[in-house]
């Protein structure tokens, strides 16, 4: 009865303390984890994020690279913004793109007006974006009056 | 004994030259460069500051002892700090000596400038150290000449700071990886608005694994094997990790620190920029290092005091949230899922089933136009439709959904309709994770059991069960840990172990047209059995199930579990017994303070044993004040032994 007693304590004990650390790892794993399966979060953040991190090169990035590093992150959030005509992170690009508050809801209606043309495949990239709202501010240059 | 005047002249004439001496060399010394005349009168005046310092105690100093993460030690054998990089330290005791590390740190302020690229003085290493110390003794610049830090001044400038945020992504237990929450804080900018909060950068902690699992990670976890360091990354790395791809509501405490104390939490963050821990998952963990940062910040804070064996993010959050205003406000971020679940509320049936035939492309998206619904219903099916891809997206890949052509589709025809965004409002849950019950739990009850009445005390370090008050923690999720009662017979006058479940978790997120999660179960420990004997001895079990579970209302949830069973006990062949059969019970809300759990459970043994046990039970929780309230219990099962019949009720206390 014993042994049985202290196979049994042993067993739910090795049990139990795995899965509890298993959960108690939170922090770890999330983060650990998202490095792979958030492959696009973690490259193209890690320059601007090593730019801050504590102890790291202290050159100070420009808006643009900041954009890019944004829009790398959040292009899926961004896409939808777009195509909405508005929301958060869109608002959080047009400020990296320095259009002023009162002149973010045409910033977005010229986004949403000219949508395909921004995205013309899924595939559209970060950089191909940029480069093409570049192009939009450049035309409508009042934007950023 | 006589005296030899030749000896005191000597003497005399010897002073009367050194003074000269002396004098000659501060006369020349004043006309020297400024940092080489200072490292001459380094001596003198580091003597002068170390011997103040002393004075003044100023290694008791609650400043000195929060910067340098000094705690007691068990027994009153002093002080130990909890940062374990010996690079941290300027006195080889440091670790243990406060005061031998305050007079070493005192002393490298004295060091010549730094010619090596990379390298900091010590005053730009260990900023807020310094800063303090030239607060409490007046540092005398001409005698100590203060470096500039220039990578520290950038760093600064990047983040810009006015406020601090505590961030609170909840519990979310259908990733193992996630059941507790998590806690990080966001540095909130000059530059940016409200609106704009996803440019703030975040402090987060976290210990390196290198990838390990099983049982190396968790002999690693609990004694210490890894090493925690904190780091920054933009907020919106963060938001789309938790609230995008884990579907986590996220809590943002936006906290009432003073610009001098977000400051100063800063400078100490640059200090520990190289400086590890030792991790440890159940105390030294994640959430209880941010509450050192915030110590740092507001010395009169005494938040570790509060954690002993284990830190719970979210006890963490309530120990910050009782600090009289130190919360003023908190904004409430929904995650996908739960933005997804509101859009879905906010259509008919019918719509959502076009949005869903839509997201999983089996219906055109031009077809849309067809269905003869005005733009604004276009327009909500559109952006459901879309919210479901990124969702189902995320669940399959892990990633988000920006490549996707059927969410290319779908953008583009929502981008044609004239009409605004359809981005629903959702409101704040009425009750923050800070305000819901504290973790601990402890129960007092009487009960009648096999001809048997007894006491019973149980107590539940952590977390929560399916009926516990449901204010500030997930829908259909029950963690426990550790939960054990002991039972007092009043006819036998004795008291023995009733159980202890090591761990025992349910996830039951309900399914809808669109968002069709598992539901799963989990639970290891020990309990005592009735056998054919008529005896209760103690046995062992693992239990797993794997569900469905549906919302009839939202004050009933309905779930049905297939399960296994391992039942250990010498009574068996094997001392094994294995089974499996299905179960099923509701959770009902009659009100905000009485809810009423039913369970029915028939499992089959086929191995060590060829029962086939039932159990049926009814539990009732009724709140009586925000930390107490009434169980009440009524079962009947049979396991290994007669029918049992079990009546309790009790009183319970959540600490």
């Amino acid at each position: 009865m014993g042994t049985i007693l202290n196979s049994c304590l042993r067993a739910v004990a090795v049990l139990g303390v795995l899965f509890f650390l298993y959960a108690c790892a939170v922090t770890t794993e999330v983060t650990e984890s998202s490095s792979q399966t958030i492959q696009n979060t973690t490259e193209a953040s890690s320059r601007f994020t090593s730019s801050t991190s504590p102890g790291g090169d202290s050159a100070s990035y420009s808006k643009k690279e900041r954009a890019l590093a944004f829009s790398k992150v959040k292009l899926e959030r961004i896409k939808t913004d777009m195509a909405v005509g508005g929301g958060e992170d869109l608002t959080s690009l047009a400020t990296l793109l320095e259009v002023p508050a009162h002149n973010q809801q045409e910033f977005f209606a010229i986004t949403k007006a000219n949508f395909s043309t921004l995205f013309n495949s899924e595939q559209t990239t970060a950089e191909e974006l940029l480069a093409r709202l570049e192009g939009e501010l450049s035309a409508n240059a009042w934007l950023l009056e | 004994m006589r005296f030899r005047p030749v000896k005191f002249s000597f003497l005399r004439k010897a002073i009367v030259i050194g003074s000269r001496v002396f004098l000659y060399m501060v006369v020349l010394c004043s006309h020297l460069p400024s940092s080489i005349a200072a490292t001459i009168g380094d001596d003198a005046y580091l003597v002068q500051l170390q011997k103040t310092a002393q004075e003044k105690r100023l290694w008791e100093h609650r400043q000195w002892q929060v910067l340098m993460h000094y705690r007691p030690r068990l027994f009153g054998r002093g002080v130990k700090s909890q940062v374990d990089d010996p690079s941290f330290f300027l006195s080889h005791s440091g670790k243990f000596d406060p005061q031998a590390e305050l007079e070493a740190t005192l002393s490298s302020f004295f060091a010549p400038p730094v010619k090596e690229k990379g390298t900091e003085h010590p005053q730009c290493q260990f900023i807020a150290r310094y800063h303090w110390l030239k607060q409490e003794l007046g540092f005398d610049s001409a005698r100590l000449p203060e470096y500039t830090c220039p990578k520290f001044n950038d760093w600064l400038a990047e983040m810009n700071p006015d406020a601090v945020s505590l961030i609170f992504p909840v519990a979310y237990l259908n990733n193992p990886a996630s059941m507790f929450g998590h806690t990080l804080l966001r540095i909130d900018s000059k530059a940016w608005r409200e609106q704009t909060r996803l440019l703030d950068f975040t402090i987060n902690y976290a210990a390196n694994t290198e990838q390990e699992r099983g049982l190396s990670m968790a002999v690693n976890g609990l004694f210490g094997g890894y090493r925690g360091s904190f780091s920054v990354a933009p907020y919106y790395v963060q938001v789309k990790r938790y609230a995008d791809l884990e579907n986590r509501d996220i809590w943002e405490y936006r906290l009432s620190l003073t610009y001098e104390e977000v400051l100063r939490m800063l400078m100490h963050v640059w200090e520990l920029k190289a400086a590890h821990f030792d991790y440890y998952f159940l105390d030294e963990n994640c959430s209880y290092q941010l509450l050192s940062l915030l110590e740092v910040a507001r010395p009169s804070l005494h938040l570790l005091d509060q954690f002993g064996l284990w830190a719970v993010p979210a006890d963490t959050v309530r120990a910050v949230a009782d600090v009289a205003d130190l919360i003023p406000s908190a904004i409430f971020r929904p995650s996908r899922k739960t933005v997804l679940q509101e859009r879905t509320r906010n259509l008919s049936p019918q719509l959502q089933t076009i949005a869903k035939c839509i997201g999983d492309d089996q219906c055109a998206v031009d077809a849309i136009s067809q269905q003869g619904l005005s733009p604004l219903d276009q327009s909500k099916v559109l952006e459901l439709a879309m919210e479901y891809v990124g969702y189902e997206y995320a669940a399959e890949k892990e990633d988000t959904a920006e490549n996707d052509p059927r969410l290319m589709h779908i953008l583009n025809a929502r981008s044609k309709l004239d009409v605004p965004p359809q981005t629903p409002r959702i409101e704040h849950p009425p009750e923050r994770p800070d305000q819901g019950h504290p973790s601990g739990r402890v129960e007092f009850s009487y009960g009648y059991e096999n001809d048997q009445h007894y006491f019973q005390l149980s107590l539940r370090p952590v977390l929560h069960d399916l009926i516990d008050p449901p204010r500030g923690y997930i829908d259909g999720a029950q963690l426990e840990f550790l939960d054990a009662a002991g039972r007092y017979y009043v006819s036998k006058n004795k008291l023995e172990l009733e159980y202890l479940d090591l761990v025992d978790v349910v996830s039951i997120p309900t399914r809808n047209r669109l968002i069709k999660p598992y539901s799963w179960k989990a639970n290891a420990g020990l309990k005592r059995r009735l056998f054919d004997d008529d005896k209760r001895p103690i046995t062992g079990h693992g239990n797993f199930g794997a569900g469905l579970s549906f919302e009839f209302s939202q004050a009933a949830t309905f779930f049905l579990f297939a399960e296994t069973m391992a039942v250990i006990s010498d009574r068996f062949d094997e001392k094994l017994a294995l089974g499996a059969g299905p179960s099923g019970g509701v959770i009902v809300a009659f009100t905000q303070n009485w809810r009423m759990a039913c369970f029915a459970r028939l499992m089959a043994f086929t191995l060590g044993s060829t029962r086939v046990t039932y159990d049926l039970s009814l539990e009732q929780a009724i709140d009586l004040t925000p930390r107490g309230g009434l169980r009440i219990r009524i079962s009947k099962n049979q396991e290994f032994g007669s029918p049992d019949i079990s009546v309790s009720a009790g009183y319970l206390i959540y600490f």
